[in-house]
């Protein structure tokens, strides 16, 4: 279920939200509100997942929808890749629920947004500027290279296929205070070198960071990344190596 | 089924609210077949800064249905001698108090009005011109018309406090994060884990700060006492015997309006959070319908 951007309720300031939204389970997925322009259309029917953010001290938490509890605030920015129109799920399960049980949409190539919801390809939280208007794309097909370790001479791999995604909002952190901050991140193939730099000292369970490899994108760019984080994960089926990466300098 | 209907204005971009309740079961039905003249009435009055900007009915009770439609501006003030140069959002010149069929009043702070409503006159007394007290009384005749309810805490049983309990701060957070309220079960009053009660009378220098409304997390009876848990802490724990400390379920009654009068207009601004009722002159002239 998606409301693709449409206006689902009014409010004054933004926040994340855990939302139950099956009826035959208490599995919660987390949401947030973010602001959209004027012109965008609004649900077309009632439904049981509008804000609880008023109702929180007088009202009867319902059994589906958002929780009272926890509600962060959040800027309001919306999040990337920005949906524009479309509505995936039926006015059944906006009304009743869904079920666990039901099948999940198709999604947009590298995203986990639902085909049944219109993308808009455009980053509207800044981060790399590259494309048409002077927005950048948040997923793109490009080739890096690698340099182990950041600052070498020069470079231990060269034209690495990789799929790059814009992810400032979500990678904002308050490194290194036991996590790791981002501005982007990279997925190549699980076989390519890609290291990062943080340690943990013994007997301690934060995330001391050090600087991992460097990565230029693209290949023979003058734009400069620093691998913050290496994981492995699975898109759409395929293992792949997931490099998180903080810009060093604009190319 | 009774809806709970809120209506968003925008004043140069800034906006506030009106809350009223309406025993309708549709909410879509109820915002989509409103009349042009109940929302003329509710805006054309205003300074022509000011306009409605959307309507939200929300289903107060199972199974918490809402709708949302955005008006963005197809009602708008239409007063041409506002006089604002800024937003009003948080101040007004007059404070109206709804009257329902019980009695029940409430006090609805009218924002988004031109400063021209309320003038002093000679004799150093605030008044309202005569076109500000017909539109009122248009809008509440609307009210009226479409069964337009206001919101009463009703008084359910009271369950007297043995003593509240809050626990010794521990390594277990979740321990510490709760306090244990133990109630009279003969009194009648019978909490529902997940249902909100209403807490009276808590000495606040021994439980500072503690909720007035609060969730029911777990609920145990025993015999004739009952226990029940509600979020509150204190570091390093307390065990108090509150003697005037009682409990209640929040339980709200829904009653139509029948009549208004202006409780307070002023030539300076009122109103909360920011201005202040206490000072302003109380309206000598009350109006019925």
């Amino acid at each position: 279920m998606s409301p693709c951007g449409r206006v689902v309720d009014v409010l004054r300031q933004c926040y994340t939200a855990d939302v139950r939204f099956f009826h035959d389970s208490d599995a919660l997925r987390e949401i947030v509100w973010y602001f959209v322009s004027d012109d965008r259309q609004p649900m077309p029917f009632e439904h049981a997942f509008g804000s609880r953010i008023y109702d929180r001290e007088e009202e009867v938490q319902p059994p589906i929808g958002e929780r009272f509890e926890p509600v962060p605030w959040r800027g309001g920015q919306a999040p990337c890749p920005e949906t524009g129109g479309g509505l995936c799920g039926t006015e059944a399960q906006w009304q009743f629920g869904a079920s666990i049980d039901d099948p999940l949409p198709e999604v947009h190539p590298g995203t986990n947004v639902g085909k049944c919801c219109e993308i808009s390809l455009l980053c509207c939280e800044g981060g790399l500027a590259i494309g048409r208007l002077g927005f950048g794309a948040c997923h793109m097909e490009s080739t890096c290279d690698i340099y182990s370790p950041f600052g070498a001479v020069s470079p231990s791999a060269v034209n690495v296929p990789i799929q790059f995604v814009s992810d400032l909002v979500t990678g904002r952190g308050s490194s290194p205070n036991n996590t790791v901050a981002w501005t982007h991140y990279i997925d190549v193939a699980a076989a390519v070198t890609i290291l990062d730099g943080c340690v943990r000292t013994a007997s301690l369970n934060t995330i001391d960071y050090l600087d991992g490899d460097e990565v230029r994108i693209p290949t023979g760019g003058a734009a400069r990344y620093v691998v913050v984080w290496v994981t492995l994960c699975d898109v759409e089926g395929t293992t792949v190596k997931r490099a998180y990466l903080m810009r060093h300098a604009a190319g | 089924m009774t809806i709970k209907l809120t209506f968003f204005y925008n004043q140069y971009k800034q906006g506030f609210s009106e809350t009223y309740y309406q025993n309708v079961t549709n909410p879509a039905l109820a915002i989509n077949t409103m009349s042009p003249q109940l929302l003329t009435s509710m805006t054309s009055f205003r300074s022509n800064a000011t306009l409605l900007y959307a309507i939200r009915g929300q289903q107060i009770e199972s199974p918490f249905r809402s709708y949302t439609k955005l008006i963005r501006g197809a009602y708008q003030g239409g007063s041409v001698s506002g006089g604002d140069e800024g937003p009003d959002v948080v101040g007004t010149t007059a404070v109206l108090q709804l009257v329902s069929e019980e009695a029940t009043k409430r006090r609805l702070f009218l924002r988004g009005l031109p400063d021209q409503y309320v003038i002093r006159d000679a004799f150093g007394n605030d008044v309202f011109i005569g076109t500000f007290k017909t539109a009122v009384q248009k809008m509440v005749a609307q009210f009226i018309g479409n069964g337009f309810a206001i919101r009463k805490q009703t008084r359910p049983p009271i369950g007297g406090l043995a003593y509240a309990r809050v626990p010794l701060l521990s390594s277990d957070p979740a321990n510490a994060r709760f306090t244990r309220v133990i109630y009279d079960v003969t009194a009648g009053f019978t909490p529902i884990v997940g249902g909100k009660v209403v807490f009276k009378g808590m000495p606040s220098g021994s439980l500072p700060n503690f909720p007035r409304v609060a969730t029911v997390v777990t609920n145990v009876v025993v015999g004739a006492v009952g226990t029940l848990t509600v979020l509150y802490g204190l570091p390093g724990g307390l065990t108090v015997n509150p003697t005037k400390m009682v409990v209640s379920n929040l339980v709200f009654a829904y009653e139509v309006i029948t009549e208004f009068t202006f409780e307070r207009f002023s030539a300076h601004k009122t109103g909360s959070p920011f201005g202040r009722l206490a000072g302003r002159k109380r309206a000598v002239l009350s109006v019925s319908r």
